[in-house]
């Protein structure tokens, strides 16, 4: 069945594509069909002829990728109808991976001994009908009320961005890729600039400059240029779109033409910022979980323990690492057949802490850590490890304990109580 | 006139922007260092070159024209395409033409080029404290006073100060003890080692069998929890001396001005702390065209938004009345 969904699953995403640029440019339709199945029978039989891929060509395929995407989003800028030739060529490289990749799935499931081809070319032939079908709708529909060539182009992207590309591939989406690309060229072109403009880079000494310079090389201004790249095309079509001047209606006597007229006008903005709107919103989204795997969470498995009578001993350096690292370590302590779940963290200021993995005003799902702070998995607060260790609030919660040389103790009867608070209080909150 | 009008035809720049564009994306997949195989081609290959040289000179006759007929409501694009041909120029420029000599000194040294180094100046603290591995010890204030053609100049590590010998800038800047080394019947001094910022070991590798390792000896360790912070003294600072003879090493201590470290052959005399600087001297003439590229180029940007939004509001009723139309018609 993996090769059916799997097929299924690209044809239809192949088909959603070449239904929006048949229903907005019906002029077209010939050429584009014929030049989306050539590409995707050309993909198929690229990768057929090089299973497993090479690692030129995997690479050739990323590198594409960003240029492809981003010239997508840029061509917007230059809203003519000639734009469509470049577009189909465009969109076509982009939708490349998704008949390459239907095409290794199917190549591996043959390896297995099923029925993939069977399946896989059922699961085509379902994406067949949804795409006749979403023809014949689109007649009813008229597409072009909804977009403008510069619309059509952002939306693409957006579309692609969500759907296509990378994501399939290694499990890390365009924008983090695309920021990982900037990244690698700032880091080389900025001390290049430096080092042409006479700007000391010796470590001791730190300049105003150096400073700037320094920044503009980091992984944050890399991310703010991925959504410069991103928001830009969508922000400049919106801009244009509210630009539009409002017709003249001083001229025409009856009231009511003068609201039809009005009226068309709005209509239009509306019909024709909505997959705009809908583009920027599906930007922001992914441009914040972008940003989360810039900055990954750690979120270690529970070790479990055991205690000698009240005692339970935590190690601060043994097989688990060292505590000095700066990563909080779960442990986890079963008693009674329940499990009481902690963590221990060495602040910036030295301190080793213990905490429960639970705070006293979330249900206890536990902590992960995202660089400096330890973040509440229930309502996604931050906190500075600085205050962990600290009553109140969602900071976790503390638990007595003591340090003696490289071990940490704390009492199991202590940890049992707090956490035993801590249910009581949630318990108390959801009644209330 | 038929060549310049090729030149400033708009189809051109997006196909030698393509171009480049495509270079370094190919040049992503090839090389770990996409950037600095790119600067090789820009000054060795002849396409790549050709391609960046007319697409400057694109630029240019692109930005001059627009002033040229007069096309103020377009100055803000114009600065912005002759400032952005000014940087690639200089880039060029630059990759072919710079000289670049460096050397590390102390006012203890004979002269390096024309110049003569009289005197370092710079705030150095009494203290420094490094937490962990890490510290936020700089030197402030670093100024070197040098002699040339009998005139004395002032050199900071920015800006840079032109003198005769071309461009000359502080690039680092630091402290390090002279080391009088001995071994059998040869002599040789070591000085001017990187032992900034304190923890920093210099391995030097010495004409025998012999490896020396040198650092800043911590005066003072403090312990929080189990985080170490170490204070060392800059004034009248000790060295932490490591000989190794092969993996073996043979000598381990501490030592100060005056002191001596003996082991079979070998001698090791610790003289007097004093700072250097790394003094660079570039020739280059670029220079004025890069920084007037970025000038413009930051002028241009904040410039721009204005001409656009402007540019837009113009153009934008021609196109509101057609589609407005075709809308009505659909209705």
């Amino acid at each position: 069945m993996t090769s059916f969904y799997v097929s299924l699953r690209e044809g239809i995403e192949f088909s959603v594509i070449l239904l929006l640029l048949v229903g907005v440019y019906p002029h077209h339709k010939k050429r584009l069909i014929v030049s989306a199945l050539l590409i995707a029978c050309g993909g198929a039989l690229l990768t057929a002829f090089n299973f497993p891929l090479s690692g030129f060509l995997r690479k050739a395929f990323t590198g594409l990728l960003f240029p492809s995407f981003v010239l997508l989003l840029f061509l917007s800028f230059m809203s003519r109808e000639g734009i469509i030739y470049p577009l189909i060529a465009l969109v076509l490289t982009v939708l490349l991976p998704s008949a390459e990749l239907t095409s290794v799935v199917l190549e591996e499931a043959t390896l297995k001994g099923r029925w993939p081809v069977l399946s896989g070319l059922a699961g085509l032939l379902v994406a067949g009908l949804f795409f006749m079908t979403g023809l014949s709708f689109l007649k009813r529909i008229k597409m072009k009320q909804f977009f403008r060539t510069d619309g059509v182009m952002v939306f693409l992207a957006s579309f692609c961005f969500v759907f296509g590309g990378l994501d399939e591939f290694d499990a890390s989406s365009i924008i983090t890729v695309l920021q990982q690309g900037l990244y690698r060229l700032l880091q080389s072109f900025v001390p290049f600039i430096e080092e042409r403009l006479l700007i000391p880079d010796g470590k001791m000494v730190v300049t105003f400059v150096s400073e700037v310079f320094g920044y503009l090389s980091s992984q944050r201004v890399a991310m703010a240029l991925a959504a410069c790249i991103l928001f830009l095309p969508p922000v400049v079509a919106f801009v244009r779109l509210l630009l539009t001047p409002e017709p003249e209606t001083d001229a025409i006597g009856k009231r009511a033409e003068k609201r039809k007229i009005v009226a068309v006008y709005i209509d239009y903005l509306m019909k024709k910022g909505t997959p705009l709107a809908l583009s920027l919103a599906v930007g922001i989204v992914l441009l914040h979980s972008a940003n989360l795997a810039v900055r990954p969470t750690y979120d270690p498995e529970p070790i479990p323990v055991v205690s000698e009578g009240d005692a339970i001993a935590i190690p601060l350096k043994d097989k688990f690492g060292d505590i000095s690292d700066g990563r909080i370590r779960k442990y986890s302590f079963l008693s009674g057949g329940k499990t009481y779940r902690f963590f221990i963290v060495m602040r910036p200021d030295g301190e080793v802490v213990a905490v429960l993995d639970a705070c006293e005003v979330c249900p206890p799902r536990g902590y992960v850590q995202r660089g400096d702070h330890v973040v509440c998995t229930y309502c996604n607060t931050p906190m500075p490890i600085q205050t962990v260790g600290r009553p109140g609030g969602c900071n976790p919660i503390p638990v007595p304990y003591v340090v003696q040389g490289d071990t940490l103790a704390l009492s199991k009867g202590a940890l049992i109580t707090a956490h035993e608070k801590q249910a009581g209080k949630e318990t108390g909150s959801v009644l209330r | 006139m038929r060549i310049l009008r090729f030149i400033i035809s708009g189809g051109i720049a997006p196909a030698l922007v393509l171009i480049l564009a495509a270079t370094y994306v190919f040049l992503t997949i090839r090389s770990e260092t996409p950037w600095g195989a790119m600067a090789v081609l820009l000054k060795d290959h002849v396409i790549v070159r050709g391609t960046a040289v007319l697409l400057s000179l694109h630029l240019f006759l692109k930005g001059v024209h627009r002033l040229w007929r007069g096309r103020t409501e377009r100055a803000a694009s114009s600065i912005l395409l002759v400032s952005l041909s000014l940087f690639l120029a200089g880039i060029l420029v630059s990759l072919t033409s710079r000289e670049v000599e460096s050397k590390r000194l102390s006012p203890s040294d004979g002269p390096f080029r024309e110049m003569k180094l009289l005197e370092i100046t710079a705030v150095i603290p009494e203290k420094a404290l490094v937490i962990g591995e890490t510290t936020d010890f700089t030197i402030k204030g670093l100024t070197a006073k040098i002699a040339e053609a009998g005139e004395t100049v002032t050199v900071v590590p920015f800006p840079f100060r032109r003198t005769s010998s071309g461009y000359v800038y502080v690039n680092d800047g630091g402290i390090s003890p002279s080391l009088d080394l001995r071994i059998g019947s040869e002599k040789s001094t070591i000085s001017k080692l990187d032992l900034l910022p304190p923890g920093k070991k210099a391995e030097i590798s010495v004409p025998s069998r012999h490896t020396l390792r040198v650092s800043l000896s911590a005066e003072r360790e403090f312990k929080k929890g189990r985080l170490t912070a170490r204070e060392y003294n800059l004034l009248f600072p000790a060295y932490d001396v490591i000989v190794k003879e092969g993996e073996r090493v043979v000598v381990e201590t501490s030592i100060r001005e005056g002191e001596k470290v003996s082991h079979e052959d070998f001698l090791l005399q610790c003289g007097k702390t004093e700072p250097w600087v790394e003094l660079v001297v570039v020739r280059d003439h670029a220079v004025v065209l890069l920084y007037g590229g970025i000038i413009g180029l930051v002028v241009g940007s904040l410039l721009y938004p204005v001409e656009f939004i402007r540019r837009l509001r113009r153009k934008l009723p021609s196109e509101a009345v057609e589609s407005n139309t075709e809308n009505s018609g659909t209705r």
